[in-house]
């Protein structure tokens, strides 16, 4: 019995290693490639190099006269960060209220939440600026960030929506006969219940946030301001010369932050629930 | 009332947060600020340290690092001698730049000056280009400049863009690979026939490349030129259906002898040259650009020639063309001083020094010579092929059609078809046409 | 009813937020892009009202039709398989195998890269001509295609990446399976219940809530698809429009070809067809979804 068992776990981790390695390969040739001297980038597809250098990461890191990639890494921190703490709050409180409350107009705002996702973002993306154009804040932080702060990432809502609905009812009528209100039932139930869906949230709004490109570039006009994204397009020039070393090396590093991220929180989101626990 | 103050709470901690995204933004700024001591790319909008006789302008421009570097080079040194001039550098890669700089204009928000490249049609045909007849002769000299690039950025009788760079395309031989095949490299003379006896040949003697690529959009340009046709004028087309047959048909011809790549590698193939099949060795002829010879050269070991394109009785077919513009936005609050700017960067001769063959070679004659007197051996090549284009080419110049991003995608989709086998030469030529001319009534 | 007004207005405090948001920053820009999809709009000059043409010029618009179809063979074979690739990993690293932590972060990578430009370099590192694919082909002695830019298969590569970055919905299965209490499978142990038993009567429905989210979400994305092959294919949707997604398609329109007053028609008439379709994913819901423990909302 304990045998076949182990056997079984056997298969189970090397399926799982052996598909592993197809999601793998890609990380590996960036890391790969990235030591690659630039002349062998495109000459010599296999995955061991023939011949190893760092200078692409010394180049790319110093991309910019006067300036690092870390400028770079320091902004799309910031407004990653902001995005993360906006969208935990904002949206979880939002989701609460579909979630758990009564009020007029509920399903047509819940519609109207929704719809929002449907859109493709391509078109509202001028009159949005125009907006935020008038509000005077081009070429800041605050179209990337305060739309975060304003629950504007319906998709989160939807999803903590989803989550909240799961957590049994009997455990908010039971606060409610020791005397608990909406607001406490909020943080001291459903929040700490919901965990998995918080570190979720967290960590998708993090790395979206981290990989976005498009509205960062509209947003974003001086290379002082400029983002992860921003920078790693800085290597590339449709027409001339482009640097795919620096760039290669770059994007391995970009990486770093949100693999170790990830790698933390996965656990997190399994362990979650194991520690509060059903305990009221 | 407790439940009404930790609401409060929460929505107090909302507003320090919208607080600290500000000031946090804020203090990035200035440290931008400090890293660049040049200020090149300092924010502009928040006038707080900026006097008041300092006059700010935005730039924009795409690139790769090079490029970005040279031309920060001769921001600095505008600055130094224009000290009441402020420039901001708004340059990125080229992904998005044109997204970006539409949203801008649609936002009223666009750079005072705007690298364009060979859409600047477009963008002149909807007035967002600052018409810059009124400067020439006294901000903006333009008397050493070649006459076919001045008509290249004038539309309607009035200039809108300095010319950058001048280019001509021609054809990038790979001449490791002709020297493995045993075929001897082309004369200056070739015509269409010698062309595909070459492919053929080099697509024999070597194993899994082809012998050259298809020419697609630019190629058709250059073959128009040669049956001595205008591609259009203002619009109007002067080609007929048939033209497109010949086309397509002189392709298949050659096609079917198996000289030209297969078309899902091509397809594969990018317009960087690092990505390119000459450099990948799939192809050992390409059409390119020839401000893009250093960068294919230093892509690969190989060695690689610029060589003159095939004729057709006698006819080139190449014209000397511009590689990109600089020009103005139309509601600049500084006009004068846009222009300036873009005298400098065009006819000062330090500063092309430093800006180099970057972006094609210079079109003021006296910036030329100075630059070949100090070329390297790549930029020597270019020189002399664009010399020898501009002495015995007889094609005149022709504008890229208007709304210049849809008819290259129109004929490229085209020519995919036809070479994947989904429709006919002459199905493929009388939808393109027929298409071809809604496109063209659209950007009237 | 005092207290019901109360719990009315903490109710939309807590939509605060998202009130301020939505009508501050979210409506203008979607009725204005409404407003524009029936304009002729080149970004640069004032719009022109058009009237309903740019939604009558679509059904004769060659590419249009092109994109409608390169979409929905996106959608039929991509929703399912990412849904079920997702679901079955989450459930095998569900499991408490050793290094866990390790494959997870593993099987999430593909989704890290998101729309990083190194994607492209990748993807035609394995399914170009020369690429690892055709390597692999040739063992068996299969001649080998270039699949990503062959018009016949270039859609199915880009599937194929779609699949790949399945970590989103993983990972939401994941937090989902951890809500479902441990204790409901060792009660169905005891009872005897085989593993797909277990599945069928324990995992799908209190998973179902999850699993709702996540085929509309992905639904929704499908639909949406841009940046896979924004970046494939350098933004032209080639070769000869076999990549050509309907976004991909409004997105050029909007911004190359200067017609965003046709791209928002484009856009709208998606909504249209995603509020459809979500509709009935949230109708069929009340027949499959299980909100709470035991019972059905």
């Amino acid at each position: 019995m304990a045998k076949s068992f182990s056997v079984k776990k056997l298969i189970i981790h090397v399926f799982i290693l052996s598909f592993g390695l197809v999601m793998l390969y890609p990380v590996i040739w960036m890391v790969s490639s990235s030591l690659k001297p630039e002349y062998l980038i495109f000459s010599q597809p296999g995955l061991w190099p023939s011949e190893i250098t760092f200078d692409n990461y010394i180049n790319g890191w110093n991309i910019v006269r006067n300036m690092t990639f870390g400028v770079f890494f320091q902004n799309s921190f910031i407004i990653a960060t902001i995005a993360v703490i906006g969208n935990l709050i904002t949206c979880s409180m939002a989701a609460y209220a579909f979630a758990r409350m009564n009020f007029p107009l509920k399903r047509v705002f819940f519609a109207l939440m929704l719809v929002t996702i449907m859109l493709p973002s391509h078109v509202t993306l001028v009159p949005q600026y125009a907006i935020f154009h008038s509000f005077g804040w081009i070429d800041t932080f605050l179209p990337l960030t305060v739309p975060k702060l304003l629950a504007t990432d319906a998709f989160f809502i939807f999803l903590m929506v989803q989550f909240f609905r799961g957590i049994p009812k009997e455990l908010d009528e039971s606060a409610t006969i020791d005397g608990c209100g909406p607001i406490q039932i909020y943080y001291k139930i459903i929040l700490p219940l919901a965990s998995p869906a918080l570190l979720t949230t967290a960590i998708f709004t993090f790395i979206w946030t981290w990989d976005d490109f498009f509205s960062q570039l509209l947003y974003l006009n001086t290379v002082s301001n400029f983002t992860v994204p921003l920078g790693l397009r800085l290597f590339l020039d449709s027409q001339g010369q482009s640097a795919w070393g620096g760039l290669l090396a770059m994007s391995v590093l970009s990486l770093l932050p949100i693999m170790i991220l990830f790698f933390f929180f996965q656990r997190q989101i399994v362990e979650g629930i194991a520690t509060t626990g059903v305990k009221g | 009332m407790k439940k009404f103050l930790s609401v409060f709470l929460l929505l107090s901690f909302i507003f320090v947060l919208v607080a600290c995204g500000g000031s946090d933004d804020a203090s990035s700024e200035t440290d931008g600020g400090n890293n660049e001591e040049s200020g090149s790319g300092d924010q502009g909008n928040d006038t707080g340290n900026v006097s008041d006789d300092q006059i700010e302008l935005r730039f924009a421009w795409w690139g790769g690092q090079e490029r970005h570097d040279r031309t920060l080079e001769v921001i600095e040194l505008y600055e130094s001698k224009n000290p009441h001039i402020k420039i901001t550098a708004e340059y990125s890669g080229f992904d998005g730049y044109f997204d970006r700089l539409s949203t801008q204009f649609a936002a009223g928000n666009a750079p005072d000056i705007i690298q364009y490249g060979g859409n600047l049609n477009d963008y002149v045909s909807r007035d967002v280009v600052l018409p810059l007849d009124q400067f020439v002769g006294n901000e903006l000299d333009i008397s050493l400049h070649d006459e076919t690039m001045l008509e290249a950025g004038s539309f309607n009788g009035s200039l809108y863009g300095v010319t950058l760079g001048t280019n001509a395309w021609g054809l990038l031989l790979n001449k490791t690979l002709f020297e493995e095949a045993g075929v001897d490299l082309p004369s200056e003379d070739w015509t269409w026939e010698d062309f595909t006896e070459i492919a053929v040949q080099l697509t024999e003697n070597l194993d899994g490349i082809a012998g050259t690529e298809y020419f697609d959009h630019n190629g058709f340009g250059i073959f128009i030129d040669q049956k001595g046709k205008v591609l259009h004028e203002d619009g109007v087309l002067g080609i007929d259906e048939q033209d497109v047959v010949d086309w397509f048909t002189l392709w298949q011809d050659i096609r079917d002898t198996g000289a030209v790549v297969l078309p899902e590698i091509q397809a594969a193939s990018s317009t960087t040259p690092e990505q390119s099949m000459i450099v990948a060795r799939e192809v050992a002829m390409q059409l390119i650009p020839s401000n893009q010879l250093g960068a294919y050269r230093n892509a690969t070991q190989d060695e690689l020639v610029f060589h003159v394109h095939p004729l057709m009785d006698g006819r080139s077919g190449i014209a000397l063309r511009p590689s990109q513009f600089l020009a103005g936005y139309s509601e600049t609050e500084h006009p004068e001083e846009v222009a300036k700017f873009l005298d400098f960067f065009v006819n000062d001769l330090e500063a092309t020094a430093i800006l180099g063959n970057d972006r094609g070679a210079p079109v003021n004659s006296e910036v030329r010579e100075n630059l070949i007197a100090i070329a390297n051996e790549t930029d020597s090549d270019i020189f002399a092929y664009i010399d020898f284009i501009s002495r015995t080419s007889d094609s005149p110049y022709v504008p890229n059609l208007p709304g210049y991003n849809e008819t290259e995608a129109l004929f490229k989709t085209t020519s995919e078809e036809i070479a994947f086998g989904q429709i006919s030469v002459t199905d493929g030529a009388s939808q393109y046409f027929t298409e071809l001319v809604e496109v063209l009534e659209r950007n009237r | 009813m005092l207290q019901k007004r109360k719990n009315y207005l903490i109710a939309y405090m807590f939509l605060l937020p998202w009130f301020i948001g939505f009508f501050g920053l979210v409506v203008g820009p979607m009725i204005s892009s409404l407003y524009l999809s029936f304009t002729q709009y080149d970004l640069l000059t004032a719009p022109q009202w058009v009237g309903a043409q740019n939604y009558v010029e679509m059904f004769n618009d060659r590419k249009f039709i092109a994109s409608v179809k390169v979409t929905t063979t996106f959608v039929v074979i991509g929703v399912p398989l990412q849904l079920i690739a997702a679901l079955f990993i989450a459930m095998l690293l569900n499991k408490g195998l050793s290094g866990i932590g390790f494959y997870r972060t593993v099987y999430y990578i593909p989704s890290l890269l998101g729309g990083s430009v190194a994607i492209a370099l990748l993807w035609k590192n394995i399914f170009g001509m020369n690429g690892i694919f055709n390597d692999f082909l040739g063992i068996f002695g299969i001649a080998g295609r270039g699949w990503v830019s062959h018009p016949d298969y270039a859609i199915y590569t880009l599937i194929a990446l779609a699949t790949w970055q399945f970590g989103s919905s993983m990972v939401i299965f994941l937090a989902g399976l951890k809500q479902i209490p441990g204790e409901l499978y060792e009660a169905a142990s005891v009872d005897g219940a085989n593993p797909f038993m277990k599945f069928k009567a324990i995992t799908l429905p209190l998973l179902s809530p999850v699993i709702l989210f996540n085929l509309v979400m992905v639904s929704i994305s499908s639909l949406q698809v841009f940046t896979s092959a924004y970046i494939v294919s350098e933004g032209s949707g080639g070769p000869a429009n076999s990549t050509l997604f309907y976004t991909l398609y409004l997105y050029q329109k909007g911004f190359s070809f200067f017609e965003m007053g046709y791209a928002s028609a484009m856009a709208w008439l998606l909504l249209i067809v995603i509020a459809l379709l979500t509709a009935i994913i949230f109708f069929s819901s009340k027949y499959w979804v299980h909100y709470e423990y035991g019972g059905k909302s």
